[in-house]
């Protein structure tokens, strides 16, 4: 089942258009990370599939169904974000109590469990919680819920590394034991590319890539070995990044290599590996006008 | 146990790693291989990238399907690792171990003499 | 997948019961007015004459519960306000709801909490006599009567209810843009003090009229009940496009 539908969705602000003619399909099950760089639209996709925002032109449709102010969509997805706000009157204990009669899944054990792991304190307020003890705890709403559509928007904001890696492990845990449909964005591709089953990637008010995260990467592979023997084999392709220690290179360049060529470039002592989805998103969003280090090395000849 | 950071794709170690663990006796003919789930729990990986090194080892007839009951180690799976291994695996490494002895301009003559020596000293410390 | 498929009246049960708990204040708030109208009522603000010659002298204070009643109005103007202010939409939308069931919940609460103030109100009265009746030994009154009082209650609770709806109304229209409020106001004055009407009443006063000086109940409450729905339906329908939680 189609479980979001964007059929060339605009949306603008005023004059500014974020998004422009966003067509994809996400299917039910499907593990799937939404990424991109910082503004380029992720919480605005996302807060229109949970029917928190309109769309200026297209269709968004959720459970084939419109999701602004549908009850069907609200009831069957949680948008997990920093902008879920509270009653200050409410404390932690309430909240969770509020969660269970909302979700019909809710699972209160695990959600203990979470909360205990964790360290909250029952009787605490929402609003008076740190960054990151208020990231971790609208996580494990967003586990707990068990919605059909489970979205976390950048959900590790202000968690630390331990806290992160174990919302991940506590998100696929509970993905496999209650398979349902998860969105996650982030523009930390680097730390859930393995998690993810699928990627959409938005760049520039479009959609640059949307398949597996193992077909992102291997769009690309690194070839790496002497200067003098693999800047010729490459050379009328384009790189998208090139990094020289003495006189070993490694250059990243798309994966459309023939068997025969590999073999023969192998032979003469280059190496051919495997690009992680990060690499791959980098170099499929290469600013068109160089890299970081271009910056240096024009200053230096300046 | 993964290396995220290798020249390899994650799903392809999947697949070498339940490969070695047939090679080395761990699974047994006609035993149950690991479901996507249950890779994907061990090595914290998404079950579908799990699923794909699965698929690696379906389509090289390694293991097989029972419907509804799960994934199985094909009978010869053994056998056909071991030969695998001894063509591509082994004889990338030679070709490794020659390209570097050119490098430092060792002779075939000394290589032979360098692997007794190795040989034997790896038998003395058994 | 098994999709739950909620109805209207589910999720607004569940909104009522889940703003109950979190907004404890509307109840703290009315008690602290009733409270504090009564301080004021019994105390200094109480009004009072004497009027003497030779051989009488008579004082007498009156007492009565207006300042109970204005109090309480200015309060559920206040309370409607408050719940349609974007903070209280933006906390509904943590759960399940739609910006249709978050209204019709927030009209339930309004609905309650006016007849709750109402029966305040309407108890003032008889409480202010009992307190007059014990501080001076003496107390003209009129004899009681539960038809009248029940008539007040009736009227207090629908002129809460005019009044909370008027508030909600225009916490709504605050939230869409803060001119129309704006615009509102100067709307406001402009009718009420400066433009004289017809048969020599200004605007103000016709509508001050068109309500309290109506005789018959019913008609009062139909009065009120289609005005309170109006202010209702415009606050639902301005608020359907609305983006929460940005």
């Amino acid at each position: 089942m189609k479980v979001v539908e964007f059929k060339e969705v605009k949306k603008s602000y005023g004059s500014n258009t974020v998004l422009n003619n966003l067509t994809f399909t996400i299917n039910e099950g499907a593990l799937t990370g939404i990424i991109g760089r910082n503004g380029v639209g992720k919480s605005t996709i996302m807060k229109m599939i949970s029917g928190h925002t309109t769309v200026s032109a297209g269709s968004v449709k959720v459970f084939e169904e419109n999701p602004f102010n549908s009850l069907m969509v609200s009831a069957n997805s949680i948008l997990i974000d920093d902008t879920i706000s509270f009653s200050v009157k409410l404390t932690l204990a309430d909240i969770l109590n509020e969660a269970k009669r909302f979700y019909p899944n809710w699972d209160a054990h695990l959600a203990q469990r979470l909360f205990d792991y964790f360290s909250f304190n029952l009787k605490s307020h929402h609003h008076t919680l740190s960054k990151g003890k208020k990231s971790t705890f609208n996580a494990i709403i967003g586990i707990a819920a068990h919605c059909p559509l489970t979205i976390f928007d950048e959900p590790i904001n202000g968690m630390d590394a331990v806290v992160r890696k174990d919302f991940y492990r506590a998100l696929l845990k509970d993905y496999i034991a209650h398979p349902r449909t998860i969105l996650l964005s982030s523009h930390h591709l680097e730390e859930i590319e393995d998690l993810l089953e699928d990627i959409l990637l938005i760049h520039s008010g479009g959609i640059h890539f949307h398949g597996s995260t193992t077909d992102l990467q291997e769009m690309f592979i690194k070839v790496k070995g002497k200067e003098q023997s693999v800047l010729p084999s490459i050379a009328n392709r384009s790189v998208f990044s090139k990094q020289i220690n003495g006189s070993f290179c490694e250059t990243l360049v798309k994966n459309d290599f023939t068997l025969d060529d590999r073999r023969l470039m192998e032979a003469s002592g280059i190496q051919f590996s495997a690009v992680s989805a990060n690499d791959a998103y980098i170099a499929l969003t290469a600013n068109m006008k160089g890299g970081i280090d271009d910056v240096f090395s024009r200053t230096e000849s300046e | 146990m993964l290396n995220t950071n290798a020249s390899k794709p994650i799903y392809l170690q999947i697949a070498e790693w339940i490969e070695t663990e047939i090679i080395d006796g761990t699974l047994l003919a006609d035993e149950k291989v690991h479901s996507q789930y249950q890779l994907a729990e061990l090595f914290n990986i998404n079950p579908a990238t799990a699923g794909k090194g699965l698929s690696l080892l379906l389509d090289a007839e390694i293991i097989y399907k029972r419907r509804g009951l799960g994934t199985f180690v094909t009978p010869n799976a053994r056998t056909q690792l071991l030969a695998k291994r001894r063509n591509e695996t082994l004889q990338a490494l030679i070709s490794q171990l020659l390209n570097e002895a050119t490098l430092l301009g060792v002779d075939t003559k000394q290589l032979h003499a360098m692997i007794e020596v190795e040989r034997l000293r790896q038998k003395e410390d058994e | 997948m098994y999709l739950v498929e909620p109805s209207l009246s589910d999720v607004v049960k569940k909104q009522i019961s889940f703003k109950f708990k979190a907004y404890p204040s509307i109840w703290t708030s009315l008690l602290v007015v009733q409270l504090l109208a009564l301080a004021l009522g019994v105390g200094p603000f109480s009004s009072g004459s004497m009027s003497s010659d030779d051989m009488l002298v008579i004082s007498h204070s009156e007492i009565s519960s207006d300042l109970t009643s204005v109090f309480t109005i200015i309060w559920a103007m206040l309370t409607g306000f408050l719940l349609a202010t974007t903070a209280y939409f933006n906390e509904a939308f943590a759960f399940t709801t739609n910006r249709i069931s978050h209204h019709l919940s927030n009209i339930f609460i309004l609905l309650f909490a006016s007849t709750i103030a109402g029966v305040f109100v309407t108890l003032t009265g008889p409480l202010l006599k009992l307190v007059t009746f014990l501080r001076l030994d003496s107390l003209y009154s009129e004899p009681f009567d539960l038809s009248v009082l029940l008539l007040q209650l009736g009227t207090a609770v629908f002129y809460m209810l005019l009044f909370s709806a008027f508030g909600y109304l225009l916490g709504s229209l605050f939230q869409r843009v803060i001119w129309i409020i704006l615009l509102i106001i100067m709307l406001f004055l402009f009718f009420f003090f400066i433009f004289g009407s017809t048969s020599g009443q200004t605007i103000f006063e016709q509508i001050v009229q068109f309500f309290f000086s109506e005789h018959s109940f019913p008609l009062f409450v139909g009065k009120v009940s289609l005005t309170a729905l109006l202010f209702f339906a415009i606050s639902i329908v301005t608020t359907q496009k609305i983006e929460v939680r940005k």
